[in-house]
């Protein structure tokens, strides 16, 4: 009797999970598609400061990139006299919009910037508005030469306050170098924090990595994704790489992958000889038809 | 031929002069033109729309095109084949056949050459291969020779059609009348002196010795342009000796149906005979043998080994999805025709145009499957490739564009028979005298 009572209460829970689930999972269906809208800042060495709408689309728990979504961006307030511009978002989901010249006035005006992002309502979705807050600021990329050859990079944070700027504690800063498609750590730390001087100290540990043919490379600094500064990087050029010979695969000498002017020797004796003998054969029966043609000029009809 | 020798001069020129095409003529070349206009309208959609019209994509990016480009490369094989080898062989019955050779070889190198050019998504670069081209690349190597090729085609079908063209100028009849003016730019200064004769005699020979290995050149290049890439079923070393086998039959299979449909439309009974179809026949016997020795010979040896790499393309030929195309070819283009026309009745007229018909069409399948099935199986396949790259067939601008330079050809060798004589009528002169 015992055991028949267990397994009904094994049952039953089963059964009541089984439907939990399926409710769960009802629920899951049931919700409506979801906007999920997203502005960030970005301020990268040497370009115009920019920003990036992104915009995704929650359906049946799945996130994917929402395509064709016009987005109006705005500098502080949303009205037309403050407006950066209309963008629409790509295959990716993604827009971009840099600042227009006529809202260098309200740019230079304060130190602490909102920009506002509000999508325009479409069939699927109601109009959504994204804000954030960006406190201008910038990085200071130094170098400093230590003790037994060792190289050393200072990376400064500096928020902007009117003509001024002060350095800031605290922050988290990637130091690294730019590499062809991804932003290599320089030591064994991705990431650095500055100090009570607002300065994050990083020792360069990789000696022998390749750089162009002076052996320069590109490192730089960057804070990613910050409540208050968004996304600020700062490159410089060092020649603290290993020089690379520009001719790694041998182009520059002559080879079957070398370029035209440097096709192997044997080749081109081969190639040009066979070309010239054949040519050379055709030139003269050209010449012999007009050697008949002169006989037949000449000869009496 | 026999019989010709006994017809009087007269009679052999009124023979063979060039005629006016009849009301089946007329439609013959309605058709063609209509279907080199539609080739040109899918070719115009190609360069208005990209190369994207067609079916090619990363897997197979030589489709159609090319297999198109090597079949009209072993067509035009034939000019060698018959005008130069058997000419220096001191073969005389092949006399009335050289120029149904040449005229086929020059309209197929023509094509092959404009071909390659439609392959090319942006023709108008196409000056950059020249100005531009690597002595390294194989792809540069087949520009010369085919240019080469054309060249020394042509001129060996214009020396030997001076004398022929004395003839038309001499002779004029309504179907010539309208080209006189060009056989005059072309041969009006052709007197039949000693002089002249020697120095084209001489001419000519050189020609057919230059010729043969500039014609085994394009076809060796052409099996490079395969051999040298990684991929599987053209990773050999056999390859320049399998294409001139097949390019040999290939162009031999055109010349039989040429002579056929000629004799058939003009008459030629005389000049064309049985014996020409006969002997044609055991020559076409023999390369079918050679081109199936190599075929044994390219196919068996992978499948022995059975290498990892060519296991899935060699699978899905003798098993697989080309299984029936891969064996169809095979009997179509080799095995049948060559049971046909090993009975001497089997090589009567009749039975050898259809053995020429199987080979030809053959010969054009047998290039689509040494094309598209390698390109199917790449040594190093992507990941997540789109469906669309794992299977082709062609758009219908892609056959539109390749039943286009087929009718073109053919143009081209209907144009030329209409112009000049099929059958060279001074050498049948000469060789009757000599009998």
């Amino acid at each position: 009797m015992k055991k028949i009572c267990i397994l009904y209460g094994r049952l039953a829970g089963g059964l009541l999970l089984s439907l939990l689930a399926g409710a769960a999972q009802a629920q899951a269906q049931a919700q409506p598609p979801a906007l999920l809208l997203k502005l960030d800042y970005f301020n990268n060495a040497n370009s115009v400061p920019y920003l990036q709408v992104t915009a995704t689309e929650k359906a049946d728990g799945k996130l994917e990139p929402l395509k064709a979504l016009p987005v109006q961006l705005y500098l502080n307030d949303s009205v037309p006299a403050n407006r950066i511009g209309r963008v629409v978002t790509n295959e990716a989901g993604k827009a971009f919009a840099t600042l227009p010249p006529s809202l260098q006035a309200a740019w230079n005006a304060g130190d602490k910037l909102n920009f506002i992002a509000i999508s325009t309502p479409t069939h699927s979705f109601g109009a959504q508005t994204k804000i954030i807050e960006i406190t201008k600021a910038r990085l200071i990329l130094d170098t400093v030469a230590g003790q037994d050859g060792a190289r050393t990079l200072l990376v400064t944070v500096q928020e902007l306050q009117g003509d001024s700027a002060v350095n800031v504690k605290d922050v988290e800063v990637k130091i690294g170098v730019q590499r062809q498609a991804s932003f290599l750590p320089i030591g064994d730390d991705a990431s650095y924090t500055t100090d009570s001087t607002g300065t994050a100290t990083a020792t360069f540990a990789r000696d022998s990595l390749p750089g162009d043919a002076k052996g320069n490379l590109v490192l730089g600094a960057r804070i990613e994704d910050n409540d208050s500064y968004g996304n600020i990087s700062v490159l410089k050029t060092l020649p603290w790489g290993r020089a690379k010979s520009l001719d790694h695969f041998g182009f520059n000498t002559r080879s079957l992958w070398a370029v035209s002017a440097k096709a192997p020797l044997a080749l081109l004796i081969i190639a040009f000889t066979m070309i010239l003998a054949v040519w050379g054969i055709i030139i003269y029966l050209v010449f012999q038809i007009f050697r008949i043609k002169k006989l037949g000029e000449t000869a009496p009809s | 031929m026999e019989k010709a020798l006994k017809i009087p001069d007269e009679q052999i020129i009124a023979d063979l002069l060039p005629r006016k095409f009849g009301k089946t003529g007329q439609l013959w070349v309605g058709l063609l033109m209509c279907i080199c206009l539609l080739g040109v309208y899918a070719y115009y959609r190609q360069l208005r729309y990209g190369l994207g019209v067609t079916a090619m994509r990363d897997y197979v990016s030589w489709g159609l095109y090319i297999s198109n480009f090597v079949f009209f490369v072993a067509i035009s094989l034939v000019g060698s084949l018959i005008t130069a080898i058997l000419r220096l062989a001191n073969v005389k019955w092949s006399t009335p056949l050289t120029r149904i050779a040449e005229m086929i070889a020059i309209a197929a190198i023509m094509f092959a050459a404009l071909i390659i050019i439609i392959d090319m998504g942006r023709p108008e670069r196409l000056l950059n291969v020249f100005v531009h081209g690597r002595i390294q690349s194989p792809i540069i190597w087949d520009v010369v020779v085919i240019t080469t090729y054309f060249f020394i085609s042509f001129l060996l079908l214009y020396l030997p059609l001076l004398p022929d063209i004395k003839i038309l100028l001499s002779s004029p009849s309504a179907a010539t009348r309208p080209f006189q003016k060009l056989y005059r730019v072309m041969g009006s200064f052709w007197k039949g002196t000693y002089a002249q004769t020697l120095i084209s005699d001489k001419a000519i020979n050189i020609l057919c010795i230059t010729i043969i290995p500039v014609a085994f050149g394009i076809h060796t290049v052409t099996s490079w342009l395969f051999a040298t890439t990684f991929r599987p079923g053209w990773d050999s070393t056999n390859f320049g000796a399998y294409f001139i086998s097949g390019a040999f039959l290939a162009g031999s299979g055109a010349v039989v149906v040429a002579m056929f449909v000629v004799r058939k439309a003009y008459q030629m009974d005389d000049y064309i005979t049985d014996d020409h179809f006969d002997k044609m026949g055991k020559i076409v016997v023999l390369l079918a043998l050679v081109y199936l020795y190599f075929n044994i010979s390219e196919y068996l040896l992978p499948a022995f080994k059975m290498k990892e790499d060519e296991e899935a393309h060699l699978k899905e030929l003798f098993v697989g999805d080309w299984a029936v195309k891969f064996w169809t070819t095979i009997l179509v283009s080799m095995i049948l025709p060559m049971l046909l026309l090993l009975f001497k009745s089997g090589r009567k007229p009749l039975p050898m145009f259809i053995a020429g018909i199987m080979i030809v069409t053959g010969a054009w399948f047998k290039r689509y499957i040494i094309v598209v099935p390698s390109m199917l199986h790449p040594f190093l396949p992507m990941h997540d490739v789109p469906l669309s790259y794992k299977s082709y067939f062609p758009s219908w601008e892609e056959w539109a564009i390749a039943c286009g330079s087929l009718a073109g050809g053919m143009l081209v060798i209907t144009l030329l028979v209409r112009i000049f004589p099929i059958v060279p009528i001074h050498e049948t002169m000469v060789e009757k005298k000599a009998n």
